[in-house]
């Protein structure tokens, strides 16, 4: 493996890191939220957060260049504030990733959520625990695997992340050419070996995640499932 | 045990709807409320451990005030210390016999109990159950009349001040039921803690009324059994 090509290796790793801890932290608060709340216009808000699953990621990755650009509302307040431009940098990526990803993490962990049965959380109130010590010591214990399940699945979407991520973060070798924007590069310029390398190299990790994820795939091998049973 | 019980609670959902009305006394021991499945004694016992909140009324148990609507007065589950134990028992999957009956005593705000706990609390009533074998098992693996023991070790554990049981002996069968009886009958003369139980067997009411309501159809039908 030559040296751009572990550059841009490593680049997508940590560009989809990122992605995926945001993600297990408000995927995992928004399931939650979703899961245990009632009010009028939960769907809609349900759907908001479900397009980026749908819309095409260079549809995404304008909304965020409009929004987080320059001249957008939120680029203006930090680049303002901060002096951050996330645009043509690899936390950009990091935006786009996340942003693409966010709903195969909320998604089941809402699913996961609304699977715990709630004399569980019941049985924990009545035996003393507060509402903190019942979310981690019953509800998430018990959600785990289905967000567990989601979250790697994120990471190995986040891997492939291409169209969102060349709008905001473009392609530049060594610091925003991920593995996916780099197989395009290779292909345009005609360099069919290092696009050969590449490819093979994120179909390896892609499918060794997903690899991890059916392992743990909630109605699969879930132990929760066999003691309904027993 | 001195309880005062008076609520209301309507329900309305799907064009169905359901009023619950009860208002009763007992200061025996023992108290049996009986009655078919519909009949609100299941939201009773609820009303009392904290699980659901009437929308009027009040309950004291014990000179404790629990609930006062018109004083304001909600105690949360978690602070009226009830020993609860649920129709399914309720047994927590992920943890272990040992870490279950540990549940309420060990542990922290953040974690469960570890598998290698040992509270004094928790391992006095394994022992006293018989579970000291099962202890590391998991609750799956239990037969019908171990989890209701090892379910009734974690309640009482927790040092309640009352036992509230939810139709405690209907999953088992006939045998067993007669046997779980008598070992129940036997704590309770042990350790005088109070009980109120639930439930649709006039022989539940046989064996641990000192004082028994008929309920139907969210009202109190009578005292005594049918």
């Amino acid at each position: 493996m030559n040296e751009p090509t572990l550059t841009a290796l490593l680049l997508s790793l940590k560009v989809a890191s990122w992605a995926t801890l945001i993600n297990l932290v408000l995927g995992t608060a928004t399931g939650y939220l979703l899961a245990r709340t009632r009010f009028p216009g939960l769907d809609l808000i349900d759907t908001l957060l479900t397009l980026p699953m749908v819309l095409p990621p260079t549809v995404l990755g304008y909304y965020i260049l409009v929004l987080v650009g320059r001249n957008g509302p939120i680029g203006a307040w930090l680049e303002e504030n901060f002096g951050v431009n996330l645009i043509f940098s690899w936390q950009g990526a990091v935006l786009a990733a996340s942003v693409v990803v966010f709903p195969l993490v909320f998604k089941p962990a809402r699913a996961a959520f609304e699977a715990v049965d709630g004399r569980y959380e019941a049985a924990a109130r009545v035996l003393g625990l507060s509402e903190t010590a019942v979310f981690f010591r019953v509800t998430l214990p018990l959600a785990w695997r289905g967000i567990l399940a989601g979250v790697l699945l994120a990471f190995a979407r986040a891997m492939g992340e291409f169209g969102a991520t060349l709008m905001v973060a473009g392609s530049i070798p060594g610091q925003t050419q991920t593995l996916s924007v780099a197989v395009y590069e290779a292909v345009q310029a005609g360099q069919d070996d290092t696009a050969t390398t590449l490819v093979l190299l994120t179909s390896a990790v892609c499918a060794a995640v997903l690899l991890a994820t059916l392992a743990l795939a909630p109605g699969r091998t879930s132990t929760q499932e066999a003691r309904d049973a027993a | 045990m001195q309880l005062e019980l008076a609520i209301q609670k309507r329900y309305e959902q799907g064009g169905r709807r359901f009023a619950l009305d009860i208002e009763f006394g007992c200061d025996t021991q023992r108290l049996v409320l009986l009655g078919p499945s519909g009949s609100g004694k299941s939201l009773t016992l609820k009303a009392i451990a904290g699980l659901m909140t009437p929308d009027a009324g009040r309950i004291r148990l014990g000179g404790r005030t629990l609930f006062d609507a018109a004083r304001g007065v909600a105690l949360p589950a978690r602070a009226r210390k009830m020993g609860y134990l649920f129709q399914d028992y309720a047994l927590l999957p992920h943890l272990t016999v040992r870490q279950n009956v540990a549940f309420g005593v060990a542990g922290s705000r953040w974690f469960n109990p570890s598998r290698r706990v040992r509270a004094p609390e928790a391992e006095r009533w394994i022992e006293a159950f018989g579970l000291g074998a099962l202890a590391d098992a998991y609750p799956h693996t239990l037969s019908g009349g171990q989890r209701q023991r090892a379910a009734l070790a974690r309640a009482l554990a927790a040092k309640p001040e009352a036992l509230l049981l939810d139709e405690p002996f209907a999953a088992l069968d006939a045998p067993l039921r007669a046997h779980m009886r008598a070992e129940l009958g036997e704590l309770l003369a042990q350790t005088g803690i109070p009980l109120i139980l639930i439930s649709h067997d006039p022989d539940d009411a046989t064996a641990f009324g000192d004082t028994v309501f008929t309920l139907a159809d969210g009202r109190l039908a009578r005292q005594g059994a049918a």
